[in-house]
C-alpha cells in the first residue's frame, strides 16, 4: 500500500516537473493574467495613449444667447468666437487653421437647427458641442414658457434607492460577496484550466506511448490517481500565481476587504467542496480523455464534457439575485453546478445546512461513482491506439 | 532452473474474438524463453496478462521471485512493450530517474545504472540529451536501458528487435544473451521468427491464441526440421527420375538447373549424399535445415511442407 502510494506520488511528481519545466506552462501562468488585465483596460489604455487631435471650430453669434463653454463636455473642441461679418469668417478659419465654423442666428433658436461647416470631410464626434447647442435651445424655450432652468431640473430630477441592512454593514456584505466571487470563480478557473491540462496529459500519454511501461509498475488507478493530483497542485500553483500578485493589488487599489476572504470561517467548507469538485470533473475529464486518439477526433458527446464546467456560469447570475431561491436550490443539490453553486451561496451567507449536507454527500457519491467509472475507461482507453472509442464501446468497458 | 513465471491454462476473450484460448507455459531463471506468431497470434494480449495490464477471464499467471512475490512483485520484472515510446520533450537522464523511481530504485542509483547502460549501446553522450533528439534506434536502446536498470528477475520483451537495424539488432541479441547468462528469466515475444531463433533456448509458437509447439529449440528442430537441398545441376532428367517416388524425399521443384528439394523427416545430410546417384553431375549443392519459419507454417496452418511454399528468407 505504501509502496503504491509512493509510486502515485511518483507520476504526481513527474507531471508536476515536467510541466513546471515546460516554458510554456511557466509563460501561461504568468501570461494570463496580464492577458486578462490587458484586454481589460485595453480600451482605456488605448483611448488615453490614442487622444484625439484638438479641433479648432470659429462661431459667429448674431443672437443675444451666450454660450457656456464651462457648461457641458467639449472634449477636444475649442470654440472660438469670430467678431467680424458673416462674409469673413470662413476666411478667417481658413486662415487660422481652424477645422470650421457656424453661424448662430435666430434661426436656430426657432427651428432648432444649426449648420457646422468643415473644411474636410470628417468622422470626428461634435456630440460636446451638440449638447452645448442643446442646452442652449433649451434654455431659450423654458424662458420662452416662462420657466425657471433650476425649476426644471427640480421637477426632473430622478429618484434614488438606497438599501441598507439592519443586521450587517455594507462592509460585510461586500466582503462576501468578494469571497464567493474569489472561492466560486478561483475553482471555476482551477475546473477549466486544470481540466484542459489533464484531458491533454492522457492525450500526450497515448501519444508519447507511454502507458504501458508506466502500467508496468504501478496500477491503472494510481497512474491515474498520480495524473489526478498532479494537475491539482498545478492548477493551485498557477491560481496561487494570479491570486498572490492581482489579490494585494486588488486590495490596495479597491476598497474591498479582499483579504479578509481568506479567513472567512466557511473556508474548510470552502475547500471540502472544491476539492470533491476538482476530483469529481478530474476523474471525468481524465476518463474521457482516455478515449479519445487527439483532440480534433473528439465527437460531439466527448467535446460536451469538457463543457460541463461551464454549467454554473449558466445559473450564477440568477443565483446571485435570488440565492435562497429554488434554483440556487436545485443548482446547490446537482453534482455538476455544486460545488460552485454551494461555495458561492455559503459565501452569501444564505443556505440553509441541511442543503449544505445533502449536497456534500450527493457530491462525495458521484466523485466516487465518477473516480471507479474512469479509472475502468482509463484501463482501456490508455492502452487503445489509432481512433477514438466509440460510446458503445465506452459502455462495454464499463460493462467488463 | 527454478521456475519464474508459471502460466497455467490462461483464457482471454476480447468481445467475441477468443484472443488467448488456454495456454500453459513457464519462464525459467537464465533461460530466453521465444514467445512466437504471426500478427494476431495472442503474443501481447498474454504479454498484458503477465504485466497485470489485462486480466485474464480465466487461469493463472504466477511468480516466483527472489525478491517475493508481495505487493512489490512488478519491480521484480522489466517490461519493454510493443507500442513504445518515450516522453518526447522529456531528457534522457530525466526518463532513466522517473522509470527507475517507479521500480523503486532512488534517483543516484537509476541514473548511475542508465549511464552504464548508456555507455554500452555509446550513446553516454546522449545522456543529457532530450528523447525528441535521438533517432528512433538511439531511443528504442534507451528504453531497453530504462526497463533493466532496475535488475529485473524476469524481463519481458514483446518485439524487440523491430525498428533496429541490423548491427543495433545483433548489439540487442548479445545484450539479451548476456542477462540470461547473468540469471535473467528472459520471454521473448517475436514474429520476426529467423531472429528469435538465434538466441532462444526454448520457444513457444502460437496461432490464433492457440499453442502450436512449446519446448526445447534444438528438440523442435529435430522433430520437424526437415533438410532441404538447393542443387545445381546440367542433368535435370537423371536428377527427375531419382527424385520421382522416392520414400526419402518429400517433395522438390525445378526452376531450369536449380533443384530445391524437401528431404523426408528422417533424412539426414549424409544419407541423401550417399543415395544420390553416381554418374550426376552436380554443379552446386547446399543442405540446410528448414527455419523455424517453415515449421511455423507446416504445424501451424496444417499438413505437412511443401517446398513450393516455403520462404526461405524470414
Amino acid at each position: 500500500m505504501l509502496k503504491t502510494l509512493k509510486k502515485t506520488f511518483k507520476i504526481t511528481g513527474w507531471e508536476v516537473m515536467r510541466n513546471l519545466r515546460n516554458k510554456q506552462f511557466i509563460i501561461g501562468i504568468f501570461l494570463t493574467p496580464v492577458l486578462i488585465l490587458l484586454f481589460g483596460g485595453l480600451p482605456t489604455l488605448l483611448d488615453r495613449i490614442d487622444r484625439p487631435e484638438e479641433r479648432q471650430v470659429f462661431y459667429l453669434n448674431e443672437t443675444e444667447a451666450v454660450l457656456d463653454l464651462d457648461d457641458g463636455p467639449l472634449n477636444e473642441l475649442v470654440l472660438q468666437e469670430y467678431q467680424g461679418s458673416r462674409e469673413g469668417i470662413q476666411e478667417a478659419a481658413s486662415e487660422a487653421g481652424a477645422d470650421g465654423y457656424f453661424i448662430l442666428d435666430d434661426s436656430f433658436f426657432e427651428e432648432g437647427q444649426l449648420t457646422l461647416y468643415t473644411f474636410e470631410a470628417t468622422t470626428a464626434s461634435f456630440a460636446g458641442l451638440q449638447a452645448l447647442l442643446n442646452d442652449s435651445l433649451q434654455q431659450y424655450r423654458m424662458e420662452e414658457y416662462g420657466l425657471e432652468r433650476e425649476v426644471v431640473a427640480e421637477v426632473t430630477a430622478v429618484a434614488q434607492l438606497q438599501v441598507s441592512s439592519l443586521a450587517e454593514d455594507e462592509r460585510e456584505m461586500g466582503s462576501r460577496v468578494i469571497t464567493a466571487v474569489i472561492f466560486g470563480g478561483g475553482l471555476f478557473f482551477l475546473l477549466i484550466t486544470s481540466g484542459s491540462m489533464l484531458l491533454y496529459s492522457a492525450l500526450q500519454e497515448k501519444k508519447d506511448k507511454m502507458t504501458e511501461i508506466i502500467l508496468s509498475s504501478i496500477s491503472a488507478e494510481g497512474m491515474m490517481a498520480g495524473k489526478i493530483i498532479g494537475h491539482f497542485l498545478l492548477g493551485m500553483i498557477q491560481i496561487g500565481v494570479w491570486f498572490g500578485i492581482g489579490l494585494p493589488l486588488a486590495d490596495y487599489f479597491f476598497d474591498f476587504p479582499i483579504l479578509e476572504a481568506f479567513f472567512n470561517p466557511a473556508l474548510p467548507l470552502f475547500i471540502v467542496f472544491a476539492l470533491l469538485g476538482y476530483l469529481m470533473f478530474a476523474a471525468l475529464f481524465v476518463g474521457i480523455g482516455s478515449t479519445m486518439e487527439d483532440i480534433q477526433s473528439a465527437s460531439n458527446s466527448q467535446s460536451m464534457v469538457f463543457m460541463l464546467p461551464v454549467l454554473p456560469v449558466l445559473i450564477i447570475g440568477p443565483v446571485f439575485s435570488n440565492p435562497g431561491g429554488l434554483l440556487a436550490t436545485l443548482g446547490s443539490l446537482f453534482p455538476l453546478t455544486a460545488p460552485i453553486i454551494v461555495i458561492v451561496r455559503t459565501a452569501l451567507g444564505v443556505i440553509p445546512v441541511w442543503e449544505i449536507a445533502i449536497s456534500a454527500v450527493i457530491l462525495l457519491v458521484t466523485t466516487v461513482i465518477f473516480t471507479l467509472l474512469a479509472a475502468r475507461i482509463f484501463r482501456v482507453g490508455m492502452l487503445m491506439y489509432g481512433k477514438s472509442a466509440s460510446f458503445s464501446e465506452v459502455l462495454r468497458w464499463l460493462r467488463h | 532452473m527454478d521456475t519464474v513465471l508459471e502460466i497455467q491454462d490462461v483464457v482471454k476473450k476480447f468481445a467475441s474474438t477468443l484472443a488467448v484460448a488456454g495456454v500453459s507455459c513457464e519462464v525459467r531463471q537464465g533461460e530466453i524463453m521465444g514467445v512466437l506468431g504471426p500478427n494476431g497470434a495472442g503474443k501481447t494480449s498474454l504479454i498484458r496478462m503477465i504485466m497485470d495490464i489485462n486480466a485474464p477471464d480465466s487461469g493463472s499467471i504466477s511468480f516466483n521471485f527472489q525478491n517475493g512475490n508481495g505487493d512489490n512483485w512488478q519491480e521484480s520484472i522489466g517490461y519493454l512493450p510493443e507500442e513504445r515510446g518515450l516522453y518526447k520533450n522529456a531528457r534522457v537522464k530525466d526518463i532513466l530517474a522517473f522509470l527507475g523511481g517507479l521500480k523503486g530504485l532512488e534517483k543516484k542509483v537509476a541514473q548511475s545504472r542508465g549511464r552504464e547502460w548508456l555507455e554500452k549501446f555509446g550513446l553516454l553522450d546522449n545522456y543529457r540529451d532530450k528523447i525528441e533528439e535521438l533517432s528512433k534506434g538511439m531511443a528504442q536502446k534507451v528504453q531497453f536501458a530504462t526497463c533493466v536498470l532496475h535488475e529485473p528477475e524476469l524481463l519481458i520483451l514483446d518485439e524487440p528487435f523491430s525498428g533496429l537495424d541490423p548491427v543495433s539488432q545483433d548489439l540487442m541479441k548479445e545484450e539479451i544473451r548476456n542477462l540470461a547468462r547473468q540469471g535473467t528469466a528472459i520471454m521473448l515475444s517475436s514474429h520476426q521468427m529467423n531472429l528469435v531463433e538465434e538466441v532462444c533456448d526454448r520457444i513457444f509458437l502460437m496461432d490464433k491464441g492457440s499453442q502450436v509447439l512449446y519446448g526445447d529449440l534444438e528438440d523442435i528442430k529435430n522433430e520437424y526440421g526437415n533438410y532441404r537441398v538447393r542443387l545445381t545441376t546440367a542433368d535435370s532428367r537423371r536428377l527427375e527420375s531419382f527424385l520421382s517416388d522416392n520414400p526419402r524425399i518429400h517433395s522438390f521443384r525445378q526452376n531450369k538447373i536449380n533443384w530445391n528439394i524437401l528431404l523426408e523427416n528422417e533424412v539426414g545430410p549424409a544419407e541423401f549424399i550417399a543415395i544420390l546417384p553416381e554418374d550426376l553431375s552436380i554443379t552446386e549443392i547446399s543442405i540446410t535445415r528448414i527455419s523455424l519459419h517453415d515449421i511455423f507454417v507446416r504445424v501451424a496452418r496444417g499438413g505437412l511442407l511443401d517446398a513450393e511454399n516455403t520462404k526461405e528468407n524470414l
